[in-house]
């Protein structure tokens, strides 16, 4: 063994002192959360695509043309020049919906044309592999890229950013592993999600008594709470239990509900309620009225109510991070029937092609519905801090891609996952209506880019971390190790 | 040498600036005076310093009483129905539809929720309160609505009248139904006086003997003792 001389151990020794001074975040005392001002916030959205959307099955579409061998064209994942359509001056293809008959028990999906057209200079797509075809480990990942940032999930970054002062910064209505927090063990407290799944009510549970059947007066409830906190002063088990950390938390959270959300009165700003059925004396705002004349099926589809949550929590200031998008159940309604398909995406191991080409559809829609409404609309309805896009992001998380083979010549098949994919993220930050990699028509896999200037290149592969490094350079968060992405941002 | 010692002793007082961890399980610990609540109005200094007469606990021992365990001990307790408990906007249930998961539950099959929160929720006590209110506001309207003298739970009130008189039996006998129904066990005389201090005059005091009711219910059932155990 080599004897330990002065300088090693100096060495050691500083080594030593710098962990002891900076550790692990794990061990650190918790980070403040920033306050940013109003007018230089952002907010990002993620829209969660459950199952695996399919890159080429949306935006980077091949055509059988391409692959420059029939008999190869006839065994993979690609198109006749018929199914596939395009805006001018556009980057993107895309599908278009099958023939009605083709889906079966599903409404037909609505085309992804409005999207591209309206919505396309701001978008970009992002081509990168993932590091997992489970589908919960892939989903995590697609949000804490891999590990990009300690664990931290992107919304919790963003939460911690800029959601200083906020409510509840960082709201989730993701489900399976879109809705795991990160683990970051030095996170604020507030800056981990709100876990919301009834997204037309949810409002309820940010005020004690608003919409109540109870003939108690608010100021009696106020008395009454006051007493009750007499009485956690006064109980043996509270007083033996106050310091455990689970107490000392619920009396910080209950203490911050009575004094701050209740006070936002939140109730009607965040409602779903239709206002042709007004209830227990609320009155939606003029903006949620709104909501149901842009997206008239939301009181039964869960995926609208969740989109319009989303925009609401963005709108009224409470939250900088939304999460949100298609749960494994199908969206179902009176008026239309089932509209999206069981397991969202990943119904493509049933069949592919009727999976990709609906829930593309809605998913497009869904994003026309809301970029129209951040673009419509005025952060915090504040004219002077300009309209709500300009300061947002919406990244579109997704599994993994599906595998991009079929037998010879099938018009229907299956898919696996693959490993190979890309993002959709959309913003006016980013140098939109630009495709950053590509796809190889041989394969159907797509390839990477140079970060620095865009060049695509067949020799890079780019992963969740770099995703997330992108997108965190977009928004300006800074930290440790980000893989930046100067390419996309605007000058 | 010398070094290692100044490593040594810097390291030491690094230690001692970190963080407390809790310890794994719950040490009883010798009377110490306790910390005030940050959220709560200051004791006089006085009472901060005497240490209560038994061990305080440090640890993770207690638990939260998830939305299951929270919803039975309430249906228990006062005598009511599930969805008797609480229906948000009349509609869905609170706990079970809307509010499950900041109750400590989770959804699997129909949120893709498959594991509890850790801990509560932003939205918890709030949704704590409104659970409360409306499950002791069905008590006392059902008590109320009793013509046959079977009240369950607020039979020593006279429901349709004003608000009791301080000190009278009628309040004495609700409070020690609603701590043997809700808490298990009977109150504490300084306990029962603070359930009559919803009574001291003022703008905010009940109006009726109902509503008064609802308060004292609500205080005892959305205390700490009820919640965690």
């Amino acid at each position: 063994m080599d004897k330990l001389g002065r300088r090693t151990m100096l060495r050691a020794g500083a080594a030593g002192l710098a962990s002891l001074a900076l550790g692990p975040r794990s061990v650190m005392a918790r980070e403040a959360m920033t306050v940013v001002p109003p007018a230089d916030r952002k907010l990002l959205f993620v829209f969660c695509a459950h199952g695996g959307a399919a890159m080429i099955d949306g935006l980077l579409p091949v055509l059988d043309t391409e692959v420059g061998d029939s008999a190869l064209a006839g065994t993979l994942d690609v198109f006749s020049e018929a199914q596939i359509d395009s805006v001018p001056g556009s980057a993107f293809r895309f599908v278009k919906p099958l023939e009605a008959s083709a889906y079966s028990f599903l409404k037909p999906p609505p085309s992804m044309r409005d999207f591209v057209q309206k919505h396309g200079a701001d978008a970009a797509v992002f081509c990168h592999d993932v590091s997992s075809v489970n589908h919960n480990v892939a989903q995590a990942r697609s949000l804490s890229g891999a590990g990009a940032n300690a664990g931290r999930t992107l919304m919790e970054a963003m939460a911690v950013r800029y959601g200083g002062g906020m409510l509840l910064p960082n709201c989730n209505m993701g489900t399976d592993g879109y809705i795991e927090h990160g683990v970051d063990g030095s996170l604020p407290a507030k800056a981990r999600h709100e876990v919301i799944t009834a997204p037309l009510l949810f409002a309820t549970g940010t005020h004690g008594t608003r919409g109540l059947a109870s003939a108690v007066r608010p100021d009696a409830v106020k008395r009454a709470r006051r007493v009750r906190d007499l009485l956690d002063r006064e109980t043996v088990f509270a007083n033996t239990f106050r310091k455990s950390p689970l107490v000392a938390h619920y009396l910080e959270q209950r203490s911050f509900g009575a004094n701050e959300l209740e006070a936002a009165d939140l109730v009607e700003k965040l409602l779903l309620l239709d206002p042709a059925s007004a209830k227990a004396g609320l009155r939606p705002t003029a903006v949620t009225a709104e909501l149901f004349k842009r997206f008239p099926g939301l009181a039964q589809n869960d995926v609208q109510a969740q989109t319009c949550l989303a925009f609401l929590l963005a709108y009224h200031g409470v939250a900088t991070s939304l999460t949100f998008g298609f749960r494994s159940d199908p969206v179902i309604t009176e008026a239309d029937g089932v509209i999206t398909t069981p397991i969202a995406f990943d119904y493509s191991h049933s069949s592919h092609r009727l999976a990709q080409t609906a829930m593309w559809g809605h998913l497009a829609a869904q994003l026309d519905g809301l970029i129209d409404l951040l673009k419509q609309h005025d952060y915090l309805g504040d004219p002077s801090l300009g309209k709500m896009w300009d300061r947002s992001l919406i990244y579109v998380a997704t599994d993994f891609g599906r595998t991009k083979t079929r037998a010879a010549g099938a018009g229907s098949w299956s898919t696996g996952h693959d490993l190979n994919n890309g993002s959709l993220v959309i913003s006016p930050l980013i140098q939109g209506n630009r495709v950053y990699g590509g796809v190889d028509p041989k394969t159907c896999l797509t390839y990477g880019f140079d970060r620095r200037t865009g060049a695509p290149d067949k020799g890079v592969v780019l992963e969740e971390a770099a995703v997330y490094g992108a997108i965190a350079h977009a928004l300006d968060i800074p930290f440790a190790g980000r893989q930046d992405c100067p390419a996309w941002l605007k000058a | 040498m010398r070094t290692l010692m100044m490593i040594t002793a810097l390291a030491c007082i690094a230690c001692e600036s970190s963080p407390s961890i809790p310890s794994p399980k719950d040490q009883p610990v010798s009377p110490v005076p306790q910390k005030p609540v940050p959220a709560q109005p200051e004791r006089p200094a006085q009472e901060q310093e005497a240490p209560p007469p038994y061990a305080l606990s440090q640890g993770k021992s207690v638990l939260w009483k998830r939305y299951a365990a929270f919803e039975r001990d309430l249906m228990r307790g006062l005598d009511l129905g599930r969805d008797e408990l609480c229906r948000e906007l009349g509609d869905r249930n609170c706990i079970r539809d809307v509010h499950l998961i900041a109750l400590g539950g989770n959804d699997p099959f129909g949120s893709g929720i498959h594991r509890p929160p850790p801990g509560t929720l932003g939205t918890t006590p709030m949704v704590v309160d409104r659970v409360l209110l409306s499950a002791c506001s069905a008590r006392a309207a059902a008590d109320k609505a009793d013509k046959q003298g079977e009240a369950k739970v607020f039979g020593a009130l006279q429901l349709a009248g004003p608000a009791p008189a301080p000190g009278s039996e009628a309040v004495a006998k609700t409070t020690e139904t609603l701590f043997r129904r809700l808490l298990a066990r009977d109150p504490k005389p300084s306990e029962a006086a603070l359930i009559e201090s919803l009574l001291e005059p003022g703008e905010d005091a009940p109006q009726s003997a109902e509503e008064f009711a609802v308060l004292a219910c609500f205080v005892v059932g959305s205390s700490l003792e009820f919640l965690f155990q």
